[in-house]
């Protein structure tokens, strides 16, 4: 993961359908692991 | 003399009215065999024998006890039968319709099965009992033609309230297992699924046209959603081998049945939204799209499928921990299916991704959606997808 | 012999693209149908679903939908006087196994050949004259022509929905297509597929040099699709997760998205899987197949007899099988006779990696699919002239990156040390502004009489049968091309921009533990000649009428594009004359 997040690899992400044609932008979402990321867990209040 | 025309109208109306779902084991080379095992809300029955094996079928019965079986819930023997026979809505069909059933089930291959039917405990399995219910639920009648409809509308009506039995299912049921006769197709939750609420009006199925309804009876599939579980065993033996007139009529019926708007809840955490909208994002859009709205007759639309847009969370629920196939049918063969996520997900992002889909497009959340006991549930039934990494 | 089955109408080994859509034509014939399938079977849901469908650990280098070579594998060596060792771990080349064959983890680069590849003897004689030709090389017409496989290549198209831009309909030129390719009946089915961002820069430079890009034919759908048989497919997501693995959303043309929920159907038809054949059974005339033997999960050994045997395994296991079974004269390349093994092929390819300003350009290379691409044609079969060049054959080439996966996708300029602190700088600054398009130079291989398949004289498999040997090895032709190639496509990267360049040239000896793609060819060819080829221009097999053989074995030689759309236009093409010629004569097609 930490690799992935130091070059921009996005992991598991199956779905770039809204990104295939944004040309020369860095792809802004952060990696996903088949384990999932911290944001898939609710936060507690 | 067998009278051709009348057993292919009984091939017919045998597919309409699903006797095989029950009465036949899946995937059994003795069609209508028995021995089945039907869950009812009370204990488990099973389905006997109709083939015309005069010992262990019903060969030695003569058309009047068949239709007494049929259309009054009456054994043999005059003693009465359990509702999971939906008889009251068989109550409608036509003596004929039931006579060409039987002209039908008498050209099968006679199997020699005995099938002990009743599993009951005490007091359920005493058939006295069932006075006290026929009493309560039961209306004799033949289906009586609404002259201020259409002739289309009428079929379709008789279809959906004799044969096809869908309220058996998707109506809501009292406690003594009746129906809710004021709530017709208002949904009912049953074996771990949910017959969803399939009104119009403010329904779920508002939105649907009638030719995409009729669609999903006769493929399995339209632009809104697939049949899986249950349903999809409804379609592959009984409304996929309707002729297209015949599915329209249901869709023309079904879509002047109205029903109330879903109670919505919009009590879901916006911490739990948040985390199951991240969830989804990350593996559900692979299919079902970022907004949603999947890919026509192939991947689901969650913002217009019925179990989502239902009160009762259980198929929603149960597809994300353990998957679903969805029916092949001639017109549809792909069958699809959606891969379980119970291996992936733990039951706070089950319930997460699961309210996030049910709130962000369903909008009909009346029951907390809760995982763990579902996956309680789900692990008690049979699995539907055993897909774990290895 | 084995346990006795009921007799079929037709026993299929092998449940790939091609014994799936042979069974489907037969099945759909009248006829009883039985697959045989040496691995599982393969669903979407249950065997590579988007949960995990995208684990480059799992199938990109543990090998998950590949053949085990424990289970069985090859012996390899480069010469006739060496001595073959077995491969233990896949290399050159990638065994697929199981449902759907490699048509599971293929690419969906589905090219149809030019129609000189076709008579390629006869037309290469007639432009350069037979001295222009290796004295060595062994290449032949096919004895089918393009035109005769168009609307069969037409067919296989619609069934996967490929998306692209014809560029040739009936004759007329299309803007935007491929000027080069024979003359289509109709446009590809769905539009092609959306470029990223270095695609269409190397689209941009080839037009600015004068060449005639094109997106590259894509079995990754660009929009949702049902094909001819009533089986749908959804849109391409771009995951970057497609060679090598399976699609976990039904957007990738393969058996199981396109013939197998037709086919399963049926009730004519049934498949036996983690059954592997172990013989084709001849009777005593040996002239006539009466069925297969085949070996169960369980080791239990059973024969299941048949009117009609198609073998439509992996090319290379189809040789073998022929081998083994005693069908067909084995090739000796010493007195240069005999007709199973000889024409073997694989394919030349190689590379050009290039490295640009990572404070101007942003590839996020991660977004691909396995079919995507911006290609050229003019340095394809003969489609320039080779006179000055002193070589023949070609191949196709292009920005055609499938991928910027972590492991395998994380190139670094030369020099940089192979690990620590310098490396993960360089692969840091690289990853988003390095180009590696993988097989970016996509060239033939022609035939030669060194270069075959026959039985292992020492190692056998878990049968005790022989395996299957290669001898192989390039010659100076295809370094020749190879070299001329990799030149014209680097000098497109550097029209792009690139700051550096590495150029991967194909040399010799082939190294069988380098990846050249999966398409190994040959060794059961097709032809006019019973001399020469084993099959006759049906697939037929000639000295067994009732054995029809399919798949890329067949080809002479290789053209300079993926097989798989000939392959299955083969098949098709087979499967037509099976229907309208053999089923109402059976037996030899073709007097010869």
């Amino acid at each position: 993961m930490v690799g992935w997040k130091m070059i921009g690899f996005p992991g598991i992400r199956y779905d770039y359908r809204d990104w295939v044609g944004r040309h020369n932008e860095r792809y802004p979402h952060p990696p996903v692991s088949i384990a999932g990321r911290a944001d898939w867990t609710p936060a507690k209040s | 003399m067998q009278d051709f025309a009348a057993v292919e109208r009984g091939r017919y109306l045998t597919s309409a009215a699903d006797c095989g779902s029950c009465h036949t084991i899946p995937g059994s080379d003795h069609p209508f065999s028995g021995g089945r095992p039907i869950e009812t809300p009370f204990g488990v029955l099973v389905a006997p024998n109709i083939t015309p094996d005069r010992e262990t079928g019903i060969g030695a019965w003569s058309d009047e006890e068949f239709d007494a079986a049929v259309r009054s819930g009456r054994r043999r023997d005059g003693k009465r039968l359990y509702p999971a026979m939906p008889f009251p809505y068989f109550a409608r069909m036509t003596s004929e319709d039931v006579k060409d059933i039987r002209a039908y089930l008498s050209t099968i291959d006679p199997v020699r099965n005995p099938v002990t039917v009743n599993h009951l405990p005490f007091p359920l399995n005493q058939r006295m009992a069932m006075a006290v219910w026929d009493e309560l639920y039961f209306t004799p009648g033949i289906f009586k033609d609404e002259p201020s409809k259409s002739k289309q509308w009428n079929r379709g009506a008789y279809l959906v309230q004799g044969p096809g039995h869908c309220g058996a299912c998707h109506t809501p049921k009292t406690f003594l297992g009746g129906d809710e006769s004021s709530k017709p197709l208002q949904g009912y939750t049953l074996q771990g699924w949910v017959a969803p609420d399939i009104t119009s009006g403010q329904g779920p199925l508002a939105q649907w046209s009638r030719d995409a309804v009729a669609q999903y009876l006769k493929t399995g599939h339209n632009q809104f959603a697939a049949a899986a579980g249950l349903m999809g065993e409804v379609v592959e033996l009984s409304t996929s081998r309707l002729t297209d007139d015949d599915v329209k009529a249901m869709a023309t019926y079904l879509k002047d049945v109205s029903g109330p708007k879903p109670t919505a809840d919009s009590s879901a955490d916006a911490k739990v939204l948040t985390a199951g909208g991240a969830i989804y994002q990350d593996l559900c859009s692979a299919c079902h799209k970022s907004d949603g709205t999947g890919v026509p007759n192939l991947i689901p639309d969650l913002t217009h499928a019925a179990t989502v847009n239902t009160g009762d969370p259980t198929t929603v629920l149960r597809v994300i921990l353990q998957g679903a196939q969805s029916v092949a049918t001639d017109r549809e063969p792909t069958g699809p299916a959606m891969p379980a996520f119970g291996w992936q997900l733990n039951d706070e992002q089950v319930s997460a991704v699961a309210s996030y889909v049910r709130n962000h497009w369903g909008k009909a959340q009346r029951e907390p959606t809760e995982a763990s006991r579902s996956r309680h549930e789900v692990h008690q039934s049979e699995p539907e997808q055993d897909a774990k990494p290895k | 012999m084995g346990r006795k089955l009921p007799r079929k109408d037709v026993v299929i080994i092998g449940l790939g693209w091609t014994g799936s859509i042979m069974a489907y034509e037969l099945a759909d014939a009248g006829l009883d149908v039985i697959a045989i399938e040496r691995g599982p079977w393969r669903n979407t849901a249950t065997d590579y679903p988007p949960g995990y469908a995208a684990d480059e650990l799992r199938y990109r280098i543990r090998h998950e939908l590949f053949l085990s070579p424990s289970q069985t594998t090859f012996t390899f060596r480069n010469k006739m006087d060496q001595t073959a060792l077995p491969i233990r771990s896949w290399g050159a080349f990638m065994p697929p196994n199981g449902v759907g064959g490699g048509g599971v983890h293929w690419n969906a680069e589905t090219w149809r050949f030019l129609p000189s590849d076709f008579v390629l003897k006869t037309h290469l004689t007639e432009r350069y004259g037979a001295a222009f030709l290796p004295e060595d090389m062994t290449i032949q017409d096919w004895g089918v022509t393009y035109d005769e496989l168009e609307p069969h290549y037409d067919r296989f198209e619609y069934l996967c929905g490929t998306s692209g831009q014809a560029g040739n309909v009936k004759g007329t030129l299309m803007e935007g297509g491929n000027p080069f390719e024979g003359p289509r009946s109709r446009p590809y089915p769905n539009p092609p597929q959306e470029q990223p961002f270095g695609h269409t820069l190397f689209g941009k430079a080839a037009r600015d040099l004068g060449y005639k890009p094109f997106p590259q034919p894509s079995g990754n759908m660009s929009r949702p699709y049902q094909n001819p048989l009533g089986v749908r497919l959804g849109p391409c997501t771009y995951c970057g997760f497609c060679e090598w693995f399976g699609c976990g959303n039904y957007s990738k043309a393969s058996p199981q998205t396109t013939v197998l929920p037709a086919l399963v159907r049926k009730p004519n038809f049934t498949a036996r899987d983690n059954s592997e054949v172990t013989r084709i059974n001849l009777d005593s005339s040996g002239k006539r197949a009466t069925g297969v033997t085949f070996v169960d999960a369980a080791g239990e050994e059973w024969e299941q007899p048949a009117d009609l045997v198609v073998l439509s395994a992996f090319a290379i296991f189809n040789v073998q099988l022929l081998l083994l079974s005693g069908i067909g004269k084995a090739y000796d390349p010493e007195t240069n006779t005999g007709v199973v093994g000889r024409n073997f092929t694989h394919q030349t390819i190689s590379d050009v990696v290039s490295f640009f300003d990572p404070t101007k350009f942003v590839f996020n290379p991660f977004i691909a699919s396995a079919a995507i691409g911006m290609c050229i044609d003019e340095f394809n079969g003969d489609n320039f002239d080779h006179g000055p060049h002193g070589f023949v054959g070609g191949g196709y080439m292009g920005q055609i990156q499938t991928n910027g996966r972590p492991i395998e996708t994380t190139p670094v300029p030369p020099g940089t040390p192979l690990w620590g602190a310098q490396w993960k700088k360089a692969v840091k600054e690289n990853y988003q502004s390095a180009m590696k398009p993988g097989t970016g130079v996509h060239g033939s291989m022609y035939s030669y009489r060194d270069v075959y398949v026959d039985l292992d004289p020492t190692y056998t498999d878990r049968f005790n049968r022989p395996l299957a040997r290669i001898t192989m090895d390039f010659h100076d032709n295809e370094i020749k091309q190879n070299k001329f190639l990799t030149d014209k496509f680097a000098e497109i990267f550097q029209a792009m921009g690139a700051r550096q360049m590495v150029k991967e040239y194909r040399k010799a000896p082939y190294d069988v533990t380098k990846y050249q793609t999966t398409h190994l060819c040959g060794g059961a060819i097709m032809g006019s000649d019973p001399g020469t080829s084993a099959l006759n221009r049906y697939l037929q097999n000639w000295d067994v009428p009732n054995l029809f053989v399919l798949g890329a074995s067949a080809f002479p030689q290789n053209a300079g594009y993926n097989p798989t759309g000939t392959v299955a236009a083969l098949a098709y093409w087979a499967a037509d004359a099976i229907r309208s010629k053999y089923l109402k004569n059976p037996g030899q097609l073709i007097n010869a």
